[in-house]
């Protein structure tokens, strides 16, 4: 390739650095430009992928602490400055260096504090949870045994309405129990002595594959449906439905009673296992759309039976109690409560300002048929910069723990500056730099050279916007 | 030894003592000059009479006084007459009055008995005459009051001068009746003021004894003579624009002795006359005739300060019945006017002006020739311009010299020839521009002319050709700095540039009203000539696919006119598009890449797998091209490429939630017509109307279809049926976890989380992580492990997403080494080594990087326990 093609390549990387030209780089990225038919939009931030939970220590009284970083981008592209050029018009490859002075990062996080168990095969992801005869270490039992019954609900369309209608539900059955309240009478609240997990154990037994078609699940209910198992799940239910209304998931409230209506006529009777789900299997669920906007909620619900004696006096036993749990709900709605008491997720905001180390952008030229040069960068590469976020602080003795163990994650920092330089060499900064070099490589005097927007100092960013 | 007077004289006395007569035979004693005096002026003798002669004196001086008695001492004068020694001889001194009228004729009747001074009458006045010793030349002056031909004259004086022969010169200021215009019958048409009248006999040129006069000639010729002050009104009236205000002429009329019929009368400037950049150093008139004038003029040109040109030349002014004037004046010297308002290159050769009379009045029109460039490449045009009021030019227009007529001139040759130091060879429209009919202007100070406008330097105009277009531009070749400016119109063939394909109008470019084309610009130096720092830019009335809008700026950009026209009238749709219109062929080009808020919702009719339902308010981005000649980059973020022109494309991405719809499509060129009377609507109904283009890549993916069906609100049942209809190949266990993935993306399951909760004191957390990440913290060794681990989480995810067939194999291979006897003694890594060899074969560069360090680590100590295993990563 011919000398000019060395010297039109290098005059059209000088002029992205010189603002007396319309391809200055800091300005074309702020405000994008615009010239023939090509439209190169304003840069104003990069993002990428959350990081998902980055743990981050495991000790009392927190247990598990985990980091998320979301809506991560990076932004102030226009603090990019030259470090020179090379490009060998033998071989067509161009490499550009550039440097940003200081790039911002930012993004919301989310702390959790969580269980911990020992399963390192959990790394592999939720794969590994469902490992077919091979329980992960520390999985309880009951939950193995939950699994093996999804199993089975999936194989027929009444299953599958019960497993869906769970789902649908999932977190908010979650989060109740992050209301105290709850959570203690689900422990310790006693059914003629017995507690949640003596009936759990109950379940647990009657779905032993020994035992399915022999063990009743519910013991033995008198005609009322009166049974020690039906007396708890009832006091369990009323207390779920009221924690999912205090909590504003009124959805899986009445999701929790219209299960119930729908299992109640069954309940009367004693039930293995194995007749629950034949029950279940020969049911029709409640609503099959096919087509059409229908609500499960528009369904025609069970037909109700008058509530017996016992249901009544439950309820007015528990009337105490659900006014407890909603206080305790208040409570945390409130703030008066501290968040990181609750086990609920901590949102915040985070930011760092870095200056990266020189970067190098490669790619190639080449000539079109008009023999005017073409040049596509299509690499970024450089030292990964150090990455020392700055959070929101949220109330309470969690959040200094969080930063001292942030400050010592060593393995984040480096996982974040690598990210980092990689959304500055993605594909969306590369067009930009190659388009405006072609741009600049093809200039004549007089081509009108327009902005796409005006030049805001504060550009909105996507997690602004 | 000196004469003695008295003795001399007595012989002339008369016996009676009461006369005497002095012949010229006196000058033997006396000498010459008295001799010649008296024999010449005195025709002979001078001879003295009178009741009071007197007769006095000694040998020194004698003084004779009394009445004259002989021609031309006529009995009317009376004379007083003294001799007195001087040198050998004597002096005579004469002085005399006249007491009573006489014709001058009767004194000296031999000179004096025709034209003019027949005529002449003497009332009053003194007679002084004074001869020295051998004088050679004398003078008899007579101061008196006289009337000509009857009429009163004035007073003036005559003049009886003998120089080797006696002439007579009389010269009168008119205050009288007299009147000069029956000898010269033009004056009547004429305003003089002061006249004076001269006789002669002889050419004068000594007129210093004539004071009073308007002014003096260099001579006076023989016979009548008039001169006055001549005002440039009347008759010559015409003549007054080339002088200022109040410029007088001398004017000169004569009656030859000789020949009485031939009356000259002439006028001259008093004194060089500036009007303007003209300095007329001579303007004289010679009457021809009675209404025709013969002028002469020398003129001094100053077009600017630095050249300074002498013209010459004359001409005719005729002034009756029909006035007219016809003169001119061409450079003298060299003969040529180089480089006209310091403008290098051009020369501008034979160069005159013609003067003439119109209506208006006076004309002033220079004629010549341009030279252009040097050498064999020169140009030769022929100039011409018109002056107005004698001011400095500000411009010559010139064009092609008949011989050269018809040939085309590109503005590169001409910037060659005149200002070489601008390059235009990074200007291709510029390139493009031809000029037949070449007319030239060499331009002093920004000028007006034909409405259009041209600057300081070379204008150039005439029949210009830009790709089959016209531009009835004026060019203006400038060289401080070096550039061209230009301003006109571009049209075709005087109407509006359209542009078509397959027979839709694509875009009209016009003027504002729409009948000629757009106004336009050019620039080089991109500074504020037209407007703004553009080049070539057109102002124009536009009328794109039905849209029409206001004027706006068309811009030259590389090898076309690029302008961003508005799509505002759709009440939804506001932006630019960015066109380009490419002159060469006719073509335009459009694009716009760009966000769309429709500001309504998108109704969605029921298609394929999915019900009808409603997008609340999105927010496109749109990208879209159309154009009848190929763009010369792919178009968007799908890089399109039409096969062929015309095209009309576009494409457009948004989001819903979590569902994400990219649509890249191109529409069939005749149904674009009417598209853009309202984009926004048309839009917004195009995709309500083309389901299959919206839904129809979401459709082929489960993951993507159960994605919008969770954005539209079905629940997890209704999703998972309709997946297990669809996708019929699918298990329903990977189709149950995928809808799970969506629905629930923590994974955090309640059940489980209830089953934790079962132990008393368990806190009620949600979230459970595997102790080891928490573990590994601890240790640097550790955190690279983790450095490792969470850079490739993202693909390790991937890879194990229910339904990739990685994660079907990475099951198995776990199943295989997750042995009871292992997990029970708590060694987990043989698991995690077979886990990461298995999924490593299908990782990146980036993933097989990581696991080649990561991998070498754990296989040193997979036979310990995970306790143990911990304590050495301490260690």
């Amino acid at each position: 390739m011919p000398n000019s093609l060395d010297s039109a390549v290098e005059a059209a990387w000088n002029s992205m650095w010189d603002r007396s030209t319309p391809y200055h780089l800091p300005t074309s990225v702020r405000t994008g430009l615009k010239s023939g038919l090509t439209w190169i939009k304003p840069l104003d931030s990069l993002p990428f992928a959350n990081t998902g939970d980055v743990v981050l220590f495991n000790r009392p009284p927190w247990g598990g602490v985990s980091i998320d970083l979301q809506n991560n981008e990076v932004s102030q592209l226009d603090s990019a400055v030259n470090e020179g050029l090379s490009f060998d018009p033998q071989t067509g490859i161009i490499q550009g260096k550039i440097r940003f002075t200081e790039v911002k990062y930012t993004g919301k996080y989310i702390v959790r504090r969580g269980r911990s168990n020992g399963s390192a095969l959990m790394l592999g992801g939720s794969v590994l949870k469902n490992i077919q005869g091979a329980p992960a270490p520390g999985d309880d039992a009951n939950i193995t045994l939950a699994k093996s019954y999804q199993s089975e609900l999936l194989q027929n369309k009444s299953g599958r309405f019960m497993l869906g209608s769970y789902y649908d539900h999932n977190e908010a059955y979650c989060k109740a129990f992050t209301n105290d309240v709850f959570r203690g009478r689900w422990q310790s609240y006693p059914t003629n002595g017995k507690t949640t997990s003596y009936y759990a154990a109950q379940t647990s037994t009657a779905a032993q594959s020994a035992n399915r078609n022999t063990v009743s699940v519910n013991g033995t209910p008198d005609n009322t449906g009166y049974s020690d198992y039906n007396s708890h799940a009832f006091s369990m239910q009323l207390m779920l439905v009221a924690v999912c209304n205090c909590q504003g998931n009124n959805d899986a409230a009445t999701a929790a009673s219209n299960f119930h209506d729908y299992s109640q006529p069954h309940s009367t009777q004693s039930q293995t296992v194995n007749s629950v789900l034949g029950i279940v299997s020969s049911s029709t669920p409640p609503v099959t759309r096919v087509d059409g906007p229908l609500a499960l909620q528009s369904a025609s619900p069970a037909p109700k039976v008058p509530e017996p004696a016992w249901k009544k006096k439950i309820r007015e036993d528990l009337a105490p109690v659900l006014a407890e749990i909603q206080k305790e709900e208040d409570d945390v709605r409130r703030g008066i409560k501290l968040r990181e008491t609750t086990g609920l997720p901590i949102y915040g905001e985070f930011r760092a300002y870095i200056a990266t180390s020189t970067l190098t952008i490669t790619g190639s030229v080449r000539q079109d048929e008009a023999g005017e040069p073409v040049v596509e960068f299509t690499r970024l590469s450089g030292d990964s910069p150090e990455v020392n976020l700055t959070l929101s602080p949220f109330q309470g003795g969690l959040f200094p723990e969080v930063e001292a163990s942030l400050a010592k994650a060593n393995f984040l920092k480096a996982v974040l500056g690598k990210r980092i330089v990689s959304a500055l060499g993605s594909p969306k900064l590369l067009t930009h730099l190659s388009q405006l070099m072609n741009m600049a490589t093809s200039h004549k005097p007089g081509r009108v050279v327009g902005r796409v927007r005006e030049y805001s100092q504060c550009p909105k960013t996507r997690n602004q916007a | 030894m000196s004469v003695n007077i008295e003795e001399t004289l007595k012989p002339y006395l008369a016996s009676d003592g009461k006369s005497i007569n002095i012949g010229s035979a006196v000058g033997s004693a006396f000498g010459s000059a008295v001799g010649t005096v008296i024999s010449e002026i005195f025709s002979g003798s001078v001879g003295i009479d009178g009741a009071n002669f007197s007769f006095s004196g000694n040998e020194n001086q004698v003084t004779i006084s009394g009445q004259g008695n002989a021609a031309p001492l006529v009995s009317e004068i009376d004379v007083t007459l003294i001799f007195a020694t001087q040198n050998t001889g004597a002096s005579m001194s004469l002085s005399g009055s006249i007491q009573s009228d006489i014709p001058i004729s009767q004194a000296w009747p031999s000179h004096l008995n025709s034209a003019p001074f027949n005529v002449l009458d003497l009332s009053s006045g003194k007679l002084t005459l004074d001869v020295d010793f051998g004088a050679s030349t004398f003078d008899l002056d007579i101061s008196a009051t006289a009337s000509y031909e009857k009429q009163t004259l004035g007073t003036g004086l005559i003049r009886v001068q003998y120089q080797e022969s006696l002439g007579f010169l009389a010269g009168f200021i008119v205050t009288g009746t007299w009147n000069p215009v029956a000898h010269w019958s033009p004056l009547s048409n004429l305003t003089f003021t002061e006249g004076g009248v001269f006789l002669s006999t002889v050419e004068v040129t000594d007129l210093s004894a004539f004071t009073g006069f308007p002014y003096l000639p260099d001579k006076i010729e023989p016979g009548l003579t008039f001169i006055a002050e001549l005002a440039t009104t009347g008759a010559i009236k015409d003549l007054a624009s080339f002088f200022p205000s109040g410029t007088k002429l001398d004017l000169l009329a004569n009656v030859p002795v000789n020949n009485p019929s031939a009356t000259t009368l002439k006028a001259s400037l008093q004194a060089p006359a500036t009007n303007n950049a003209f300095q007329f150093t001579e303007f004289s008139l010679e009457w021809q005739l009675d209404s025709k004038i013969q002028l002469t003029i020398i003129a001094t040109f100053r077009p600017d300060k630095n050249d300074v040109l002498t013209l010459e030349g004359d001409g005719t002014l005729v002034y009756s019945p029909e006035p007219s004037l016809d003169a001119d004046i061409t450079l003298t010297g060299s003969g040529s006017w180089t480089h006209p308002f310091g403008i290098q290159n051009v020369t501008i050769d034979a160069f005159s002006f013609g003067f003439s009379l119109s209506e208006e009045g006076l004309n002033v029109a220079a004629e010549g020739t341009i030279t252009v460039g040097t050498g064999s490449g020169a140009v030769i045009l022929s100039l011409a311009l018109g002056i107005e009021d004698f001011e400095a030019p500000s411009f010559f227009l010139a064009e092609l010299q008949s011989a050269d007529k018809g040939k085309l001139v590109t503005i590169p040759e001409l910037v060659h020839d005149f200002i070489p130091e601008l390059n235009l060879t990074n200007f291709p429209l510029l390139n493009q521009i031809s000029i037949g009919e070449l007319e030239l202007l060499v331009v002093a100070a920004p000028i007006e002319l034909e409405g259009k406008s041209y600057l300081p330097g070379i204008g150039i105009t005439g029949d210009i050709a830009f790709f089959g277009y016209d531009l009835d531009f004026a060019f203006s070749l400038t060289s401080s700095p070096f550039a061209i400016q230009a301003k006109g119109m571009l049209s075709d063939n005087g109407g509006p540039i359209v542009i078509k394909a397959a027979g839709i109008t694509i875009v009209t470019i016009s003027d504002a009203s729409g009948k000629t084309g757009p106004s336009a610009c050019i620039d080089t130096t991109g500074g504020g000539y037209c407007g703004q720092s553009n080049y070539f830019t057109a102002t124009a009335g536009l009328a794109l696919l039905g849209l029409v809008k206001g004027s706006l700026l068309i811009q030259a950009s590389g090898d076309g006119f690029m302008f961003d026209a508005a799509l505002g009238v759709s009440t939804i749709f506001k932006d630019e598009l960015l066109c380009e219109f490419y002159p060469k062929s006719n073509d335009i080009a459009a694009s716009l890449d760009t966000s769309f808020h429709p500001g309504q919702d998108l109704n969605i009719p029921a298609w394929g797998p999915f019900p009808s339902f409603t997008i609340p308010l999105p927010n496109f981005d749109l990208v879209l091209a159309f154009g009848t000649v190929l763009p010369s980059q792919p178009i968007g973020p799908a890089k399109y490429m039409p096969s062929a022109p015309p095209y009309f494309y576009f494409y457009f991405d948004f989001t819903w939630g979590i569902v994400d719809f990219s649509v890249s499509f191109a529409i069939d060129w005749n149904s674009i017509s009417g598209i853009f009377t309202n984009f926004g609507s048309w839009l917004v109904n195009w995709v309500e109307n083309n389901a299959l283009q919206l839904l129809g890549d979401i459709a082929k993916s489960a993951e993507e279809v159960a994605k919008l069906l969770v954005q539209i609100g079905w629940i997890f049942f209704e999703i998972l049926e309709k997946l297990i209809v669809t996708f019929i190949d699918m298990a329903a266990e990977v189709l149950f976890d995928i809808l799970k993935a969506i629905i629930d993306p923590s994974g955090i399951c309640g059940v489980a989380t209830g089953d934790a909760a079962l132990n008393p004191g368990a806190p009620g957390l949600m979230y459970s992580a595997p102790s080891v990440l928490a573990d590994l913290t601890e240790t640097d060794r550790g955190q690279s492990l983790l450095y490792h681990y969470y850079l490739n989480k993202p693909e390790l995810d991937e890879m194990l997403r229910p339904g990739n067939p990685i994660s079907g194999r990475a099951q198995e291979v776990l199943a295989s080494h997750a042995t009871q006897s292992n997990l029970e003694q708590g060694r987990i890594l043989p698991a995690a080594i077979a886990l990461i060899n298995t999924v490593r074969e299908h990782g990146s560069a980036e993933f097989k990087a990581s696991a080649d360090e990561v991998l070498p680590l754990l296989q040193q100590y997979q036979d310990k326990t995970y306790a143990e295993f911990l304590g050495a990563l301490a260690a």
